[in-house]
């Protein structure tokens, strides 16, 4: 397959070049969000948006139930969309496969948020505590910053029952190339033709399954009437949310 | 996938909605305006809408710029799409065709106003293709969006085309009708047009329509968010008034030959205000409704 329009190409499986990958092994996660706290205090990253989140899913029925936890953050697709349709290549793709933003061409169209299927973008607020980037598309960069010091991503970093494994999955000796090699991974909406670049274990069919529902644990309530809240009203949607 | 999904809204909002209808009636406002000088006698009965046309679609212009930079959330860089130009990217090729297309305006005022019958022609001819781009290219932003799976669709960007044609001839019609300059000749040819856009885009919402029902499951999700949000937009404002009516008075005189009234300008007019609302609300649905499912799926 052929990707077009991206700064690099892409690198998945071609030697000698390096290409980051995540794992997350769902039978692990246990929904601490020491992954979140890690992401939010390296990036300084304002309330109410996330680099990285982890979503929250409760399923069956009493007394057979079980809660299911969710990584989310930027897939660092080999064929993203969202480098694609950047007017400004504010978005781009890096040659060891990360997915970044420059935020001095950014313009804040939103087509980048637009065109991520996985919502994994966000607009930064106006008003920031610390760091004076506001107003223009924010994202997870993979801490390409750590990385490139020999250090893996904060969240990886912090997670305690390591289920985020971080590492080039060209390298067939990584623990990445091994675990995807050799374990049942999946990745999300794969029928996108986007190439994610985050891989997930998953614990079973029902937890992970893209089935549309109403949310019913009760963090995913909160979440869901918070975001209904914040954006009732506002000059979007004419308060459809 | 609700629970899975985080809530980040893009929220291509009011003002996009806006800046497509306006810049797409724009856009065919100029081309019907610059008829007479890129067809010639075809074109007649608009030679007195040339300077009329010309400026309407000149307001529009003013109007919908400033629009659509204050959209931005960094809208003093507005030159940076034609400085880092993209050609991936629609949004690149929609910033530097607008101002081409405000420019090729002022040409073909310029040509006419002091009598430079060529650099008319040339600004009529080039300005027609360049208005023709203007809904191309915003449907074009919205198709390439292989997430959103309701814009996905390689029929949004002729229907845009269809919609403006549609608002434009309203314009003119409008236009036309309150300058008191609205022949009988020029009637018929907006009556033709209208019912040709009216026509084609009866067959595109059918296509959507269907698309969406027999589609996967986030296009059903589009479809249940359109029936629960948007019904009155998109069945009764879109389809009924903006389709349905306006087709009806611009085919009824071409089938029932008693239907002389709708002949007029003024029921010309009319099926053209009517067939712009349908232009509008159309746009509007697809745009909300195509953001929606992926906050749920």
């Amino acid at each position: 397959m052929t990707a077009i329009g991206l700064q690099a190409e892409p690198s998945f499986g071609v030697a000698g070049r390096k290409r980051w990958a995540m794992v997350v092994d769902l039978r692990r996660c246990i929904g601490c969000m020491a992954c979140v706290a890690a992401c939010k205090a390296e990036f300084d990253v304002p309330l109410g948006v996330w680099r990285t989140t982890v979503r929250v899913k409760n399923t069956g029925t009493y007394p057979n139930t079980r809660r299911n936890f969710m990584p989310r953050l930027c897939n660092h697709c080999d064929n993203p969309p969202c480098v694609r349709n950047c007017p400004t290549a504010a978005t781009y793709k890096h040659d060891e496969g990360y997915v970044l933003q420059r935020y001095e061409r950014c313009i804040g169209c939103r087509t980048c948020m637009i065109a991520c299927p996985y919502n994994a973008r966000f607009m930064l607020p106006q008003s920031r505590s610390r760091v004076g980037i506001n107003n223009v598309v924010d994202k997870c960069t993979f801490c390409d910053h750590r990385v490139s010091q020999g250090l893996v991503p904060a969240c990886v970093q912090t997670c305690i029952g390591r289920s985020r494994i971080f590492g080039d999955i060209n390298d067939p000796n990584s623990e990445v190339a091994r675990i995807v090699g050799t374990q049942d991974t999946v990745t999300l909406k794969p029928d996108r033709g986007t190439r994610p670049q985050v891989y997930y274990i998953r614990p079973d069919r029902q937890s992970f399954e893209q089935a549309t529902s109403a949310p019913v644990s009760a963090a995913a309530r909160r979440d869901a009437e918070a975001f209904y809240r914040h954006n009732d009203g506002s000059r979007y949607f004419g308060g459809l949310l | 996938m609700f629970e899975y999904m985080p809530m980040n809204i893009a929220g291509w909002g009011l003002e996009i909605v806006i800046y497509f209808f306006l810049i797409g009636t724009a856009a065919m406002t100029f081309a019907v305006a610059a008829g007479p000088a890129t067809f010639g006698r075809v074109a007649d009965p608009f030679r007195n809408f040339e300077v009329i046309g010309a400026i309407a679609a000149l307001v529009l212009l003013i109007i919908v710029v400033p629009l659509l930079i204050g959209d931005l959330s960094q809208p003093q860089r507005f030159l940076n799409p034609i400085i880092y130009f993209r050609w991936t990217s629609p949004l690149s090729w929609g910033s530097v065709f607008l101002p081409l297309f405000g420019l090729s305006i002022l040409g073909f005022l310029y040509g006419r106003f002091t009598g430079h019958h060529g650099l008319q022609r040339f600004s009529a001819i080039v300005g027609s293709l360049l208005a023709l781009s203007m809904p191309l290219y915003t449907g074009l932003d919205l198709m390439v969006n292989q997430a959103r799976e309701l814009w996905a669709n390689p029929t949004i960007p002729v229907l845009f085309v269809m919609l403006s044609i549609t608002s434009g001839a309203a314009l003119v019609g409008l236009l036309l009708l309150v300058t008191g300059k609205f022949s009988a000749e020029a009637a018929r040819l907006v009556r033709f047009i209208l019912a040709f856009s009216l026509g084609v885009t009866l067959f595109l919402f059918l296509g959507l329509v269907q698309t969406m029902v027999y589609g996967s499951e986030e296009l059903q999700q589009a479809w249940a968010a359109i029936n629960a949000e948007f019904s009155l937009q998109f069945w009764w404002l879109g389809l009924v008034v903006g389709v349905l009516i306006p087709l009806a008075l611009t085919i009824g005189p071409m089938v029932l030959p008693r239907m002389t009234f709708a002949k007029s300008p003024a029921m010309v007019t009319l099926a053209g205000v009517l067939g712009a609302v349908g232009a509008y609300t159309l746009r509007e649905v697809i745009i909300y409704a195509g953001q929606l499912p992926q906050l749920y799926y």
